[in-house]
């Protein structure tokens, strides 16, 4: 082989390393494309009037300071009071958690149910299994609902979750969660923007598919028939309960449906540390699930499609994204070493993809939901981040940032310069994760802490997340124990 | 659903009174028609923003 053969190839590698950096984009345009097909294909047409006895199981440690609003709320609930009664399992908190169910039970005679576990800290599948095992004692309860103990239900949520219910071919329901705290700062907003692609958006996506990746943790409503099909109880082998079911359940025959006018207001993290410990559980959770069903993928079946193509390929293109941005900057960087002209090609090529994603996906997620959109249009748009903006500018107009903009000021780049820029460019994906983390470690400090901000919106959320999720891998491969780390929760929701 | 009819939801029997379902059903048919509205809107936004980026294109 000669010298020049060896380059060939090894260019063709590069490329090839840049085309897998765009490969989970497939996925997100896909999801996207049949958001609009869901206005036809959705589970409503087969909704009926229906309002079985809902047994809600609350799994609560330490919840005091938001227990009592969510209690409040679902008593509040627009559903027959006699068809509704909620039992709290409370995991052997050290606060007044028992004492607030214990007034809101005297408020409400028989409707509120206390139990206690004396050992606890093993986490929520242990809690909940606690409470399904009091509720499958007797025939009362024909569905159960799993939630959050700071989530709060719109009035009419429940109600909205249980007509899909007439369907007996529906196992479970699941509502729209969205980020409802009252005064939210920059990462909470950030939080219902992403809430309202991978929920509102994706989620709508997954009912077109006829498979759903998730039941979310605070909103999974179950019929009777499907809990005990599953054995009556949730996993606590892995991090991600929740998808352990939805998966369970999808596989052994029976729909999951999203309704996304069943609207659950929760309140999620406002720190980047607070974020970074829970998308760590969250991430690992996934992982464990992607190889806990390995047959399953891309294997076609009867009577589920979680082993669908297109299922296959919108949950990898998630599950490989930080992969796929570090592949992009190795083929980039890689390129510009061995052959300059070919990498400016190849990068000036992708501006229009990466643009057409970007506004394809902004714009139907801000007018999907329009009450998110009036709170975090700004994170929406910057959601990316300035430094990905500011490339694909880069992209599309060549020279824009090393001649045009330096000559405005009458400043002229050098050749060292150019090189320094078009390399920082080209590793901005991997980079961007780097200062992820920086944005992490300087939050909460004296001084320097008011700059984790400005960076946070220079760094974008995306890149965030797929940096947690790159630290969440390496924990997982290494074996890092699996603990049950809880989000506080300060009681911000604005219901 | 108004919370005085939540009350009186039911039937003896724990059927769903008439005017319960007539509520409920209207909801679902309200849902319906409010899905087609809002997503026929997310992809309209959409085909116009991508229009908008293939002018650009076209002009650059």
């Amino acid at each position: 082989m000669t010298a020049d053969q060896v380059e060939a190839a090894l260019v063709g590698v590069l490329v090839a390393l840049v085309a897998c950096g765009l490969a989970p984009t497939l996925g997100g345009v896909y999801q996207y494309l049949l958001v609009p097909v869901h206005a036809f294909r959705n589970h409503l047409g087969r909704a009926a009037p229906h309002l079985p006895r809902v047994a809600v199981v609350v799994p609560a440690w330490n919840e005091g300071a938001v227990l009592g609003a969510s209690l409040d709320r679902l008593m509040r609930l627009e559903y027959p009071p006699d068809r509704l009664r909620v039992v709290v399992v409370d995991d052997a908190s050290t606060d007044d958690t028992p004492d607030v169910v214990r007034a809101k039970a005297a408020e409400h005679p028989g409707r509120i149910v206390l139990l206690r576990r004396e050992q606890g800290g093993q986490g929520k599948a242990h809690t909940l299994n606690h409470g399904i095992e009091h509720l499958l004692r007797d025939d009362w309860m024909e569905a159960l609902l799993i939630m959050d103990a700071d989530v709060i239900y719109r009035p009419d949520a429940l109600r909205r979750m249980t007509r899909h219910l007439a369907d007996e071919s529906v196992g479970a329901v699941t509502g729209y969660i969205r980020e409802g705290s009252g005064r939210p700062g920059a990462v909470a907003r950030f939080i219902g923007y992403e809430y309202a692609t991978a929920q509102a958006c994706a989620r709508r996506a997954q009912n077109v598919m006829g498979a759903v990746a998730c039941l979310a943790g605070g909103a999974q409503l179950h019929t009777r028939a499907n809990l005990e099909a599953i054995g009556g109880r949730i996993d606590t082998t892995t991090l991600a309960e929740d998808t352990f079911t939805t998966f369970l359940t999808q596989l052994d025959g029976r729909r999951v449906v999203f309704d996304p006018h069943a609207v659950v207001l929760a309140e999620e993290p406002d720190s980047v540390r607070a974020l970074w410990k829970q998308r760590v559980r969250w991430a690992r959770g996934n992982m464990q699930i992607t190889r806990r069903f390995r047959r399953v993928w891309f294997r076609p079946a009867r009577g589920h499609r979680l082993g669908a193509p297109d299922f296959g390929l919108v949950w990898f293109s998630v599950f490989v994204l930080p992969f796929a941005l570090i592949a992009a900057s190795v083929g980039l960087v890689g390129l510009y070493l061995l052959e300059p002209g070919a990498a400016a090609a190849l990068f000036a090529r992708l501006w229009w993809v990466a643009l057409a994603v970007y506004v394809l996906i902004t714009v139907t997620t801000l007018l999907v939901d329009l009450e998110t959109a009036r709170r975090s249009w700004f994170e929406g748009l910057l959601f990316p981040g300035v430094g990905a903006l500011v490339l694909v500018t880069a992209s599309a107009w060549p020279g824009l940032w090393e001649v045009e903009v330096p000559a405005l000021l009458g400043l002229r780049m050098t050749d060292a310069g150019v090189t320094a820029w078009t390399l920082l460019v080209y590793l901005w994906p991997v980079l961007s994760m780097v200062l992820a983390r920086v944005v992490h470690d300087l939050e909460g400090r004296p001084v320097v802490g008011v700059l984790s901000r400005p960076l946070l919106y220079l760094v974008g959320f995306g890149p965030v997340l797929c940096a947690i999720t790159l630290h969440a891998y390496v924990r997982e491969w290494r074996g890092a124990a699996q603990t049950w780390d809880k989000t506080e929760k300060t009681g911000r929701v604005a219901g | 659903m108004s919370g005085a009819e939540d009350r009186d939801g039911d039937a003896p029997g724990g059927e769903l009174t008439r005017a319960t379902r007539r509520d409920l059903a209207d909801e679902i048919a309200r849902d319906r028609r409010g899905e087609r509205l809002r997503v026929t809107a997310g992809l309209a936004g959409a085909v116009l923003a991508v229009v908008v980026v293939l002018l650009l294109a076209g002009v650059r």
